[in-house]
């Protein structure tokens, strides 16, 4: 990574040495980079495709345009121009992103606002009459125009500075909650981290990067047309960072600068040639080499890394500790109403009721596992506590206060935690960064990146006790079943939850691991005062660490007590081997 | 306001036409073809070459499915089926054939414009109010195409394993449908009726390279709205072709063309589901 970051240093003291035509052309590839940089940003490291990026490029662009031509240039006045456009570029991203980020918006439907967003751009443009120039743009409004030394040195050091931020960014305890983002949206969401949040910052903040590079692109180029903010150049940027090499930042910077060098000379030549090349290169690495270029040069440069590296030597990312914490667990302040309260809770889909009325009231300290056949709505009633929209009727209270329809990652902050029934953790992140990002003890720096975590003693013993203690700097995709089951409730136990749902904690789990896991959900029970809820079918270790049982059928709550009253049940036992007597 | 209504008809029938390939890809593929703008605009060029060749312009209602269903055959195996469940890198590479498909189209024909022959049915008068005549044979004609794909969907055998690889495509293999051929056989068949719109958009619009593009990103917007349901098109074509026009004729242009877009967005916000029952 330095060592790119010289090789930029390089292109800028190399400057003299080139010749106008290519240092012009270097200006505008720069600038573009900086735009291709807040893409991979976005797409790269948090997942969020946005092809708008060309919208905030063309509003920093036109919004020096507009200012000096109704009010006369002056550098002053350039300078108020690119705060000004740069702000309206945040006003337009945040309006933009209310729209796209919210509960229930896919990506798809941020590609499409955002594609759609590029195409209104023009339109408007092109309605604007004399104050935008209509189709033939606005020029020669830079009344000093800046030498091309000037602009070069000026965008180098945007540049620069805008890489040296995004690398940074990506490498701080933030980029590893937006990789988090990008590889599983609803863990980090039921984690507790408010994702649609996160994106509207980031959003923001790429918009007013992208306006800032293109306020400087009108005062070096001294010209703005309508296709500045349109669909081919925010399409272009999305394939600079493709072909580059999507969550790279050099990778996209490289290819931005090298396409529209390339596409410099070529352009004059073989105009519709050289676009028909490039549709063609973007179409090969999109389906055969998704990692773009930079994944192409860096396999050899891994290769050999993994071929020098001493063995027993240096992990990559330095020594990882992670140590339990010693707050002592503040006593939660005893109050008359039980730490749960579900009232008549249902949910239906059409006509099909998945859960019909159930109640329950528990308090901290107990451990409340639900049985029933599959199908019975065990894992819908519990989706009905984690996520306030889930539930079609019913109330939930957590402590005392009304879950109302928040959504998972505030409910997550009033203490509500969830392990799912199929593991669900971040792939590409190592077993440290995982559990990083659980801990949500302080707001995560935008520029330090953590080596030594302080994780609450259930987290700890669970890490231990599995042995991922010892696989800290392992990819998480590499793990076993079992580790992925442990490390999500390692995860899950990092957010301090005093309400946890447990879906199947112990499938996929060895014996001797389900007995461990059996005596740390106890223990977190008895000294912690949490309340547990479990899903479970293993009827032995339900016996062994419940409190209370519930038994679900048909979505309806059939018996609510202890394992011993269940367990000798006639009713339970009927349902268990299907036999039709007293059932419907 | 008999030619109002006829407007918004019209509008609406041409949103459905353009729309409903899309649709058919979606449902069966789970592809989101971002290449659809440019099938259309290769629809509409097959009337510029019925003019060099001297044919008639009614065979471009012809010509035109058979050009995009054809580059849609040759583009299926090559790209789309090595993309399956990455869904992200679908809307990449169908971008990037839009791209490919555009630029030969520019290599060949030019940026420009093209002049072409189109079909000229004249007008004729409704209830007092002369109207383009082939405006209104827009309307039967997506009629009859949309009779015809329900009765292909509910009454033929491709139908039957089309909605079991629409339900749950993991399955129907399993049950031994050949997948792939179904989603062969969808991809040809939204490729060619994004002709047929093409070619049906000729007399309507100037013939350039981009002429897809427009309609692309209507097209994209209104299927977010309506899922998989050819009925929910129906009624979210109705709705928003008639909002364009009465835009269109309260304002200004500009905000007719931005009408649809921003209309679908908001609606998308305020109700996910937009269209869709449930």
């Amino acid at each position: 990574m330095g060592g790119a970051l010289l090789a930029v240093a390089a292109l800028l003291a190399s400057g003299p040495l080139l010749g106008d035509y290519d240092r012009s052309i270097l200006v505008q590839g720069m600038l573009f980079a900086v735009a291709a940089v807040t893409v991979d940003i976005l797409w790269g490291y948090t997942g969020v495709l946005s092809y708008a990026q060309s919208v905030f490029f063309g509003l920093g662009a036109y919004g020096l345009a507009i200012y000096s031509v109704e009010f006369g240039f002056s550098w002053t006045g350039a300078v108020i121009a690119i705060v000004l456009s740069a702000v309206a570029a945040c006003v337009v991203a945040l309006l933009l992103g209310l729209l796209s980020f919210h509960s229930k918006a896919d990506w798809l439907y941020v590609a499409t606002v955002t594609f759609a967003a590029t195409f209104a751009f023009e339109k408007v443009i092109l309605a604007g009459g004399s104050l935008t120039g209509s189709s033939s743009g606005l020029s020669g409004f830079v009344l000093q125009p800046v030498g091309i030394a000037d602009g070069y040195r000026l965008s180098g050091l945007l540049l620069i500075a805008v890489t040296l931020g995004a690398c940074l960014l990506v490498r701080s305890d933030a980029g590893r909650v937006m990789r988090a983002i990008r590889e599983n949206e609803g863990r980090s969401q039921y984690l507790g981290i408010r994702v649609h949040r996160v994106k509207i910052l980031l959003f923001a903040v790429a918009a007013c990067v992208a306006a800032i590079a293109g306020s400087l692109y009108a005062t070096t180029q001294n010209v703005v047309a309508p296709d500045l903010g349109g669909f081919q150049l925010g399409t272009a940027m999305v394939i600079w960072a493709a072909v580059g090499g999507r969550g790279t930042l050099l990778g996209p910077v490289g290819a931005a600068i090298g396409i529209n060098h390339l596409n410099a000379y070529l352009s004059g030549s073989i105009p519709f040639l050289w676009q028909l090349v490039l549709g063609l290169v973007f179409v090969l690495v999109v389906t055969y080499a998704p990692g773009g270029a930079a994944s192409l040069i860096g396999f050899p440069i891994r290769w050999l890394q993994s071929k020098l590296r001493v063995p027993g030597g240096s992990m990559p990312g330095g020594l990882l500790t992670v140590v339990p914490h010693m707050k002592a667990h503040e006593a939660s302040a005893r109050t008359t109403r039980p730490l749960l309260e579900v009232t008549d809770v249902s949910r239906s889909f059409g006509s099909f009721h998945a859960v019909k009325a159930v109640a329950l009231a528990a308090d901290g300290g107990e451990i409340v596992s639900i049985v029933g056949p599959n199908g019975a709505g065990k894992s819908t009633f519990m989706r009905c506590i984690s996520d306030g929209g889930y539930r079609t009727s019913g109330s939930v209270r957590v402590a005392g206060s009304d879950i109302g329809r928040l959504t998972p990652d505030v409910i997550s902050r009033l203490g509500v935690g969830q392990k799912f029934q199929t593991a669900s953790v971040f792939a590409s992140l190592s077993v440290f960064e995982c559990l990083s990002v659980a801990t949500r003890a302080r707001r995560p720096s935008i520029w330090r990146r953590t080596s030594q975590l302080e994780i609450p003693a259930p987290a700890f013993e669970i890490i231990q006790m599995t042995g991922l203690d010892r696989l800290l700097h392992h990819t998480v995709s590499g793990l076993s079943h079992g580790q992925k089951q442990s490390l999500e409730l390692a995860m899950v136990m990092c957010t301090e939850p005093r309400v946890i749902l447990l879906d199947e904690p112990t499938a996929g789990l060895s014996q001797t691991e389900r007995a461990a896991i059996g005596a740390v959900l106890r223990k977190i029970a008895t000294d912690h005062l949490a309340l547990l809820i479990l899903v479970e079918h293993d009827l032995d270790f339900v016996q062994e660490i419940s409190s209370r049982v519930l038994v679900l059928h048909h979505g309806e709550l059939l018996m609510d007590g202890t394992v011993s009253e269940v367990v000798s049940s006639e009713l339970v036992q009927e349902i268990y081997t299907g036999s039709p007597a007293g059932m419907e | 306001m008999v030619g109002l209504l006829l407007d918004c008809l019209t509008t609406s029938a041409l949103l459905f036409l353009v729309t409903v390939g899309l649709l058919i890809i979606f449902g069966m593929m789970r592809i989101i073809n971002f290449a659809h703008g440019a099938f259309i605009t290769v629809g509409a060029y097959s009337s510029v070459v019925a003019g060099q060749y001297g044919l008639s312009p009614w065979l471009t209602l012809i010509l035109g499915p058979l050009a995009a269903g054809a580059i849609g055959a040759i583009a299926e195996p090559l790209v789309l089926r090595r993309l399956y469940g990455r869904q992200l890198d679908t809307i990449l590479a169908t971008w990037g054939l839009a791209l490919i498909i555009t630029q030969l189209v520019t290599l060949k024909f030019g940026r420009g414009t093209q002049p072409v022959d189109s079909i000229d049915l004249g007008t004729v008068t409704v209830l007092g109010t002369p109207y383009s005549s082939y405006r209104l044979a827009v309307i039967p004609l997506v009629l009859v195409l949309s009779i015809a794909i329900l009765l292909i969907l509910r009454r033929t055998r491709y139908g039957l394993v089309g909605r079991a690889v629409i339900m749950d495509d993991d399955l129907a293999q399993t049950l031994g449908v050949n997948v792939k051929r179904v989603r062969f056989t969808s991809f040809v068949l939204g490729s060619a009726i994004a002709g047929l719109a093409g070619a049906v958009l000729v007399p309507m619009s100037s013939v350039d390279p981009n002429l897809g593009l427009p309609w692309l990103i209507n097209a994209f917007l209104i299927s977010l709205l309506v899922g998989v349901s050819t009925t929910a098109l129906a009624f979210a074509s109705l709705a928003l072709g008639s909002a364009q026009v009465l835009v269109g004729l309260s304002f200004n242009s500009v905000s007719a063309t931005l009408a649809i877009p921003v209309l679908a967005v908001v609606l998308l916000r305020l109700r996910a589901h937009g269209f869709v029952r449930g």
